[in-house]
Formats: C-alpha cells, structure tokens, sequence
C-alpha cells in the first residue's frame, strides 16, 4: 500500500516570529506549542484538523471541538433514502484523527472571547487558542417556512442535517403506499447542496418504482423560481419515472403561505397540497457559534478573505465551510474539504516555517438520479475582486451517452471513500 | 505466487484504468500537439512544497493510498513521465473526462511539473 510521507513544519524561529507582522502568540509567553483549536468535526473541521496532524502535528496543539459522539454525512444521505447506500457506511467518527494527536473534546461551543482568545463550553470549560477555526455548519431557520417549527420536524423532517433527521425521513418514505403523494418544499437561496433537493426527489422517486407504485405522486413546492441542474432533473425525471414527480416554481403557486406538519397539508397561494409525507427544509444560516461571536454579517453567513479564508471580522480566526460566504462556490462538502486546505496552509505560514501558497479552491458535485443515472458539476476557483471567483466549469448534458452517467456514478463512490478518509483521517 | 497474482491483478487494474478515460478519448486531436506541451512541462523544474499543496485537490477524489472503486485510480508512487502525459492529455482535451479536464484547465506547466514531481516521488 502507498504510504505518502509528508514533510514535518516546525516553529518559526524566534526572530522570525518577532520581525512577523502579526498578534503576540500566547505560546510566546508560556513557552508551549501553538494552539489550533477548531469547532466543528464535519467536512470543513475535520479537513483542517486532519491536515495540520498529517504535517503539523509535532509542531502544533490541536484541538477539535465537536458536539457528536459520531457524524453521518449529508452528502451520499439520499443515496440511504434510495437503498444505494446502509446508515452504517455513511456514518463515522473522529478516532483515526485522535490517533494521529488530535485532541477531541466532545461539547459543544457556546461562545468566543475574540480578545482572550478563548472558546467556551456548555459544561463551563475554556479552550485557548492561537488561532481558531469555526465550522459549524448550518442552522436552519424554521420559521423561514410560515406554519414550520423545530418540534413539526419530529413529523414532517427536513433531514438537512444528517443523523436521526434522516432515518426518520427514511421510515416515513418506506411506510408509504401507492397513491400517496410526497410534498417537498425546498429551500431558498443559499443552502448547503445546491442539487441536493432534486437528488432527493430522485431517489424517493427511485424507491416508489422499485415497489411498483403507479399512483404514487412527489410535487416540489419551491420557493425559487429555478434550480441546480434543472435541465438534468427534469429530463431524468420525465424517463426514468414519468409522470411521477411535479416541479411547481413561485411563479405558480404564488407563495407558501401554510404548512400543518400534524393535518399533512401545505397550503399556497395557488391550492392546498396534502401528502402523507411532507419534507419541508427551511432557509439557512451560519451555524448559531458564528453568530455569537460575531462573525456574520446581515446575510446570516460568515465574510472571509478569499486569499486565505480568515474571516474579515478577526484575524485570529477562519471560517470555513457552510458558514462562510465563499462567493461562486456553492455549499458543499467538496467545497469545506478544499476550502479547509487553504486555511491549514495559511495556518501553517502563521505558525510554522511553512510557505504560503496562492490559494485555490474546486468543487464537484454528483447527484444520482437512477440506478447508474448520475449527473455532475463542477468548477475551478481563484481569488478575484475580493471574493472566491470561479476560474473553469463544467456540467454533465442532457442526452448523453449513458456509459458516461454510469462512469459518473462509480466516480461519485470513488469520491466519497477518498473524501471521507481525507475528512476523519480513515474510512 | 500469490504475491505474483497479485501485482498481475493491480497491473491489468492499471491497464484497466487507463482504457476508462481513453476509451473516451479524442481524435480530432493532433497528438503531435499533445506531445509538443509535454515536452515543455519536462523544461520547467519542480517545486516540491507547491506540489505537496496542490496535492491537496487530488486527494479529494484519488485519497492518498487510492480508493478501492478503480473508476479513480491510485496516482501516488507512478511514473513522474506518465503523470505529466496523463495531466497534459486532459489538459489538451485529448483524455476525456469533464472533472479532470476542468481541473487541468488551471494548472500550467509549473503546476503539472510540481504535482508529477512530488506524485512520482511518493513510495508505492
Ligand atoms: C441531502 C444533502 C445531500 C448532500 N450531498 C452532498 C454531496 O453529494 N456532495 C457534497 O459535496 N456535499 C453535499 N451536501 C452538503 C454537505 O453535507 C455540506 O456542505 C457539508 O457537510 C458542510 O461542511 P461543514 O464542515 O461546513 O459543516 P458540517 O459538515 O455540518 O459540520 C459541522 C459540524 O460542527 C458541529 N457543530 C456545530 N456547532 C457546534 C458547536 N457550537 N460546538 C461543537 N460542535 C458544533 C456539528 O455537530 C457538525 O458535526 C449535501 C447536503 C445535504 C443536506
């Protein structure tokens, strides 16, 4: 087996931290090595803390903080609602990282003293730090949808965050009988997973035909008047489930006005929509962390400098992820995974003697649509006018060859066995 | 004998590879062309550090021991020449297959030169 043998950072020597242009450090004072801490263990935390162990583990202190005993990915969750996929191969945890030296604290954080350079957690305790990254994903904002709230969740789920949100979604899915009817309300701009709703529809889709339901019916209610891949989906969905699922934009149904979790009904402007499933996933915003300490602007999302992702607001602290505003890239796992890699690089030319590198950024994201039906997008990204600007694109066509969809679904699995190991440091 | 069993198997699994994306391939490409720009990424001399971070984007998809799923194979510890053929290929459209080709359209010959050196340096 390969074993790659990365090149060990250490310290800045002295003088080269005294002629830096930069904050005192506290290790300075107590003589002990730099402190990274990072809040959150998803893609974007995970990344970070996985690639200053790999290369920086001897030089820094590193500290992840993470509310869960174990993380299950959104990405690759639809294909646990299709039956691609087991809850267990999608779920994982943080050991393989403690392993390599990464302290794990499991808490979660309730705020930062941006002058202290502290973080706090509910159970009283402070971690200090050099410098920090925060991660924590999403929020959702429940009443974003009129009639929504967290407790409705528990009967009509969003499942946007991945764990017991998930299988309930999956149970209520599998419950169902023909001639009942799916109603989704996806989420307004911006959201984590551009496609992610569409691929969910497909796959819910995918469960009703492999039953043999004929009446069974999916209608999307979405709040925006177009979508990711919209030309994909709607050509997949027209062959490989027709007359299955109904697409209704604003420009239609005139507004959600209602959603009853308990009577199973959303209303519009248009007419009243009943389903024996409701998957109703509300806006978003920066996980609630960022909030607290300041580092979102009105948007609800997390300024950065594209050079580097250090947050404009401190320059102690990165955010990275769902909770940045990362210009032309959408919300992605792929995308926190690379945007991680830049970060640890500027992490690394602070703390270490390691060089600073231009950054760039990628992402990729596949969405299954049928058993080897797989559509994907994807794009290069460089800093330009002050945000992450996209460099190089591309997107799969409608009417290809359908060697090419099946090649793009062994890629998508290819991808998240690579991205996962990258992310918890094992699969 | 099993030891020999095996590397055959991982060598067809290379050849295998290959056919995947070539399978693909262009011929309305002149691959007098395509040899012309590998040669000029063979002049440039490789930063290492540069790229052990560009590295970073290809792990995402390839992992660092490569994924079992051969669709993305293991680039980690292959010839630093086959690398460079490859990288220019898809840069050139000849190999084709969309991420790859996108993600070659920002990498020049410092970059190619960079990635095949530091690839092709790793142990298998
Ligand atoms: C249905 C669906 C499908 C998707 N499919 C794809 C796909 O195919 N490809 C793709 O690239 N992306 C996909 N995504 C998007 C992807 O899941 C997210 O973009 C990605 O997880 C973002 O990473 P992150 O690190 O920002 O946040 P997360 O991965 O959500 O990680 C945040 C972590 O922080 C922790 N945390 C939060 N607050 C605190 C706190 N205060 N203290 C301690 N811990 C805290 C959380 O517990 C969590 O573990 C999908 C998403 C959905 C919903």
């Amino acid at each position: 087996m390969t074993k790659l043998t990365r090149r060990q950072f250490t310290l800045l020597g002295a003088t080269a931290l005294a002629s830096a242009a930069l904050p005192v450090f506290s290790f300075a004072q107590n003589g002990g090595k730099p402190k990274v801490v990072v809040i959150g263990g998803g893609a974007g935390g995970g990344t970070v803390a996985h690639q200053l162990a790999s290369d920086a583990g001897d030089a820094l202190d590193i500290t992840l903080i993470e509310q869960n005993e174990e993380y299950t990915t959104c990405f690759f969750s639809n294909l646990y609602l299709g039956n691609f996929r087991t809850f267990d191969s999608i779920t994982h945890n943080w050991d393989a990282l403690t392993a390599m030296g990464v302290k794990k604290v499991t808490g979660k954080a309730t705020g930062i003293d941006t002058s202290a350079k502290t973080v706090q957690l509910d159970d009283g305790s402070t971690h200090a730090y050099d410098r920090l990254v925060v991660a924590p994903g999403i929020d959702l904002i429940y009443d974003s949808v009129p009639g929504y709230s967290e407790a409705d969740s528990e009967i009509a789920p969003h499942a946007w965050q991945a764990g017991p949100q998930t299988k309930l979604l999956k149970e209520k899915l599998d419950a169902l009988e023909d001639g009942d009817q799916i109603v989704m309300v996806p989420p307004p701009n911006p959201y984590r997973c551009p496609p992610g709703p569409y691929e969910r529809v497909s796959m819910m889709a995918h469960v009703l035909k492999e039953k043999g339901f004929r009446e069974a019916r999916i209608v999307i209610l979405d709040p925006k008047p177009k979508f990711s891949k919209q030309g994909l989906f709607s050509e997949g969905w027209e062959k490989e489930y027709p007359g299955m699922v109904e697409w209704i934009g604003p420009d239609i149904h005139g507004g959600i006005k209602n959603v009853d979790a308990k009577a199973g009904t959303v209303e519009t402007d248009f007419d009243t929509f009943e389903g024996a499933l409701l998957n109703i996933v509300p806006a978003q915003k920066a996980g609630e962390i960022a909030t607290a300490a300041g580092l979102t602007d009105d948007s609800g999302f997390c300024p950065i400098d594209a050079e580097s992702m250090r947050s404009t607001m401190d320059e102690n602290i990165f955010v990275i992820g769902d909770a940045c505003i990362a210009g032309d890239m959408p919300k992605s796992a792929f995308s926190a995974n690379s945007q991680a890699k830049v970060a640890a690089n500027a992490i690394r030319a602070d703390l270490t003697d390691a060089r600073k590198f231009p950054a760039r950024y990628a992402n990729t994201c596949w969405s299954l649509i049928a058993t080897d039906n797989d559509v994907k997008v994807g794009a290069q990204y460089a800093p330009a006018d002050g945000k992450i600007t996209s460099t190089a694109s591309f997107i799969s066509q409608t009417g290809e060859d359908p060697a090419i969809r099946a090649a793009n679904y062994d890629e998508s699995v290819a991808w998240y066995e690579a991205i996962t190991k990258d992310i918890f440091g094992s699969a | 004998m099993i030891d020999l069993l095996a590397r055959k198997a991982l060598a067809w699994a290379i050849v295998l590879f290959a056919v995947s994306d070539r399978a693909f391939a262009s011929d309305e490409i002149d691959y007098g062309q395509v040899e012309i720009a590998i040669a000029a990424v063979g002049e440039v001399t490789a930063d290492l550090d540069y790229g052990e971070y560009l590295a970073g984007e290809c792990v995402s998809c390839h992992a660092v021991d490569g994924p079992k799923q051969a669709q993305i194979p293991a680039i980690a510890g292959r010839n630093r020449e086959a690398l460079i053929r490859a990288m220019v290929e898809y840069r050139t459209g000849f190999r084709k297959n969309k991420v790859m080709q996108t993600v070659m359209t920002t990498k020049g010959n410092e970059e190619i030169a960079a990635l095949a050196a530091w690839y092709a340096a790793k142990e298998r």
